[in-house]
């Protein structure tokens, strides 16, 4: 039975059209997946479905719940619908909810604005809601403001308020790309199991999730439908060069072999660094080594909180270290940057995660990226965006002129103008869409190939890591658990949080019965647990782990911080679970 | 919460001691003293007044002399009004200027904040532009303008409300006084909680809220006021002092016995105590209500609750 039909819709903007002549239907209870890459014109759907477009949007078509024209109605009918038939579920949990309001007070407005509960029944009915959605100690969490929430945590109670009034379709627009990985997996499962007969559109970018999640799935490009079918037969023969061009481009775990380890000099080592941020009382780095060869490329591997960036910003002297020394070149540097020699500064760079958001809007892409020269004019200018892939057409451009994929070259090129030895790049794909990201990716391994640059990769999505990186490094809660060669750390990884991580990545296929069995998030680094850091997630915790920290340990050729390693490792002969 | 306090209330003292050693040196350094406009006194009377008033000591010695006073919560004697304490003097005045002040400002909040909810909700249309052009109109002309122009109005032309103070009772003598004093800020207040609330609007959570089905006005009361209401609560500090200083022009003009009054005719009279006390007792006040509204300001934002 057609629960919500989507009728020749059309989005216009003065200039430009988002969506264009959209149809598709969503049965009863079923889910239907809608992917694209961004600009597509997926959340512009949802809106337009939730009639939240702002007033300058010129809608056409139909939209139609049971039969029922959303388009045409009141205000007043349109608020019944949006509650009761049609809920929804956004990106960004913290920007979602209100920081000034009880995150159960949010709920429970929900269900008194539409007259479901007295104001009596509201809280026990919420607190229930927030307990299925499986929130620990629901009453207190009942009080709780979304600050004092974790990121996943605030995610569930997005659910708990979007299925609180038994919606008939739930629309969830990118619900987990602001998570981390582990907890993603737990979010996506969240929705699986309580949605039940709710119909569900999700609307995202990383297929992984479509497949594992949806029984249908609807391809948009520019705001046009590409072709629509069932998950596994367009995951099979795609119809359309595009769709498979997208299913290639969704980063997969073991599509690509690693590079083989470099056997090189080393060219910048940290020894015990501590990173203490003493006015949010917390310490972000403990006692951290981190070992860069020449030519290498070593990917720091983590999810939010764990430190990574911290130590890198300790390493480039933009947070001064507590403790602990960085040699480069076999010469320690100074810990301030301002303390450091322009020499030195000019052979380590970095590129960060906002494309656009790192380049200054009122400078042009030649005075960006000759800036850390001191001339826009020089010749190696020109040469430096031809090595990132970027004509003379671009010299004159702001970076509002600018793609995220062009923007992210940019930034590259201003990086490596002044020749550094190392490079490195925070999160620096992150933003990026699947097909562009891969450029990128392989563009900061062609430079390396050239230049012989060291190259440090922040990320937390591994299956990136996997094909570029010489070396990989986990880290949690400040203090790396692992480090290994890629090869040894992806066919057997060594420490349980390593396993976690590579378990958590949504497999772009949906005949995959990958299971995920970390559970709960990465605590507060304020409070961070006593003993081994990661025994309150891990299935293999023993007493020994509660209290005694592990030490970092060399191996089988890798270092592990993990006391059941041998026990792990010779019951499997490889960490498995 | 406390040590904030406590904190806050130590690091107000060398504030406090600025105003007093700066008041001090304006104060004398103005040409004349306290007794020079009365008939002319033989040189021994005169010398005997200031060894009284111990106004023949070095400047500093009366510095140190007057702080120590100070200290002891001992603002001295005034010059002028003989017999009276600054204490005294600014103890039977402050009823009337708090009076006055208070419902200047709870005026300026209602009417403000109303007008910004009502210009705020017709954003843009003809109703929201002329309340906008009117609010430009009230921050920028000043006080000591449109009041007598009130009063030609208001009392000379039409007769509805009485010109002046006087002390019978009842609420008309009241009105022209406080609305003079309150209409910068009904401006200043709309136009900044009209600005606050259209951004709130267009914020995330407000869309959420949308998406839940919540009307207007629900969206409003429970979720977009509180936070609109920020800013606003931020510009109550400045406002207070802006209505303390206001009121000296404002009792001047309409005659109000109040504590500007005194303060205005102490300056003019060189009545050094009860000027410096005066400048005191506002700083003083103006550094505590600004405490109380960023206490407050922590009790309506949860995430800065705990700092």
């Amino acid at each position: 039975m057609t629960l919500l039909e989507v009728d020749t819709l059309s989005v216009r903007y003065p200039g430009v059209t988002a969506v264009d002549g959209l149809t598709f239907a969503i049965d009863r209870g079923e889910s239907l997946g809608l992917v694209g890459e961004s600009g597509s014109g997926k959340t512009q759907t949802a809106m337009a479905i939730m009639g939240l477009l702002p007033a300058d949007a010129e809608v056409s078509g139909d939209i139609r719940v049971d039969g029922r024209s959303l388009l045409s109605l009141a205000e007043a009918e349109l608020n019944r619908v949006r509650a009761l038939e049609i809920s929804m579920v956004f990106q960004d949990p913290m920007q979602a909810l209100n920081p000034f309001v009880r995150v159960g007070d949010q709920i429970a407005r929900i269900l008194l604005e539409h007259r479901l509960v007295t104001e009596d029944e509201a809280m026990p009915r919420v607190v229930d809601m927030l307990d299925r959605v499986g929130l620990p100690d629901p009453e207190r969490q009942y009080r709780a403001y979304p600050h004092q929430l974790s990121g996943g945590m605030r995610q569930r109670a997005m659910i708990a308020a979007a299925l609180a009034t038994d919606p008939a379709l739930l629309i969830a627009d990118e619900p987990t790309t602001a998570l981390d990985v582990t907890v993603q997996a737990q979010i996506l499962d969240l929705l699986e199991e309580l949605r039940d007969e709710t119909a569900l559109l999700l609307i995202t970018h990383d297929l992984g999730v479509v497949a594992g999640h949806c029984e249908r799935m609807l391809v948009l490009d520019k705001g046009a439908r590409l072709e629509e079918g069932p998950t596994r037969s367009l995951f099979v023969s795609p119809g359309h060069p595009h769709t498979k061009t997208l299913i290639d481009a969704a980063p997969r775990l073991g599509s690509a072999q690693p590079p083989s380890p470099r056997t090189s000099e080393t060219i910048l080592a940290a020894d015990r660094v501590d990173v203490i941020y003493p006015e949010d009382r917390l310490q972000a780095v403990h006692s951290a080594d981190l070992v860069l060869k020449a030519g290498e490329t070593l990917a720091l591997v983590g999810e939010s909180g764990s430190g990574k960036s911290s130590l890198v910003r300790a390493i480039l002297g933009l947070v001064t270290p507590a403790g602990g020394d960085i040699e480069f070149n076999g010469a320690a540097l100074p810990p301030d940057v301002r303390q450091r020699k322009p020499a030195d500064r000019k052979r380590m760079s970095m590129v960060f995660q906002d494309p656009v958001g790192s380049l200054n809007p009122q400078m042009r892409v030649k005075d960006i990226v000759g800036e850390p020269i001191g001339s826009a004019k020089h010749a190696s200018v020109s040469a430096t965006l031809t090595r990132v892939g970027l004509d003379d057409s671009f010299r004159d451009r702001f970076p509002h002129q600018l793609s995220g994929g062009q923007a992210q070259r940019v930034a590259i090129a201003r990086a490596i103008i002044t020749q550094p030895e190392v490079l490195v790049c925070d999160e620096a794909v992150a933003a990026l869409d699947g097909t562009v990201r891969q450029q990128i990716v392989n563009l900061l391994m062609s430079i390396q190939q050239d230049t012989g640059l060291a190259i440090i990769f922040i990320a937390h999505d591994l299956a990136i890591v996997e094909g570029l990186s010489h070396q990989v490094m986990v880290m949690y809660l400040g203090r790396p658990v692992e480090i290994a060669s890629a090869r040894d750390l992806f066919s057997r990884p060594g420490h349980p949080y390593t396993r976690a991580l590579i378990d958590a990545v949504p497999e772009p296929d949906p005949l995959s019965d990958k299971y995920s069995f970390v559970r709960g998030e990465t605590p507060s680094p304020i409070a961070p647990p006593l003993g081994c850091a990661f025994h309150p997630r891990c299935p293999h915790a023993i007493a020994r782990c509660r209290v005694e920290l592990p030490k970092p340990r060399e191996v089988d050729n890798r270092m592990v911080a993990c006391h059941r390693y041998e026990e792990l490792r010779d019951e499997s002969g490889s960490v498995t679970n | 919460m406390l040590r904030y306090t406590l904190r806050r209330l130590l690091g107000a003292i060398p504030t406090v001691l600025l105003v007093i050693v700066l008041a001090f040196v304006l104060v004398r350094a103005a040409p004349g003293g306290p007794f020079d406009d009365e008939r002319a006194l033989s040189p021994e009377i005169e010398a005997n007044i200031a060894r009284y008033y111990n106004l023949d000591e070095p400047l500093p010695v009366q510095f140190f002399r007057y702080l120590g006073g100070v200290v002891q919560g001992d603002l001295g004697p005034s010059y002028r009004y003989r017999d009276s304490t600054v204490s005294g003097l600014i103890a039977d005045a402050l009823p009337i200027s708090l009076r006055i002040g208070g419902m200047a400002m709870l005026l300026a909040i209602v009417a403000g904040v109303g007008i910004g909810i009502v210009a705020a909700l017709r954003q843009n249309s003809a109703l929201d532009r002329g309340v906008m052009a009117f609010a430009m109109l009230g921050i920028s002309v000043p006080v000591f303008v449109f009041a007598p122009v009130f009063v030609l109005l208001l009392s000379v032309k039409l007769q509805w409300l009485p010109a002046g103070w006087s002390s019978t009772p009842g609420l008309s003598k009241y009105v022209l006084p406080v609305v003079s004093l309150a209409l910068p800020q009904i401006a200043y207040i709309a136009r900044l909680s009209r600005a606050s609330l259209i951004d709130v609007l267009s914020s995330d959570f407000v869309r959420t809220a949308r998406a839940q089905g919540l009307s207007q006005a629900s969206i409003i009361r429970y979720h977009a006021l509180k936070p609109a209401m920020l800013p606003v609560l931020s510009y109550m500090g400045p406002a207070i002092a802006v209505v303390l200083t206001g009121s000296v022009v404002i009792e001047e003009i309409f005659g109000i016995p109040g504590v500007g009054q005194f303060f205005v005719r102490g300056a003019m009279n060189r009545d050094y105590t009860l000027v410096l006390g005066i400048v005191i007792f506002y700083a003083v006040l103006i550094v505590l209500l600004n405490l109380i509204v960023d206490l407050l300001y922590g009790l309506i934002d949860p995430r800065i609750r705990n700092r």
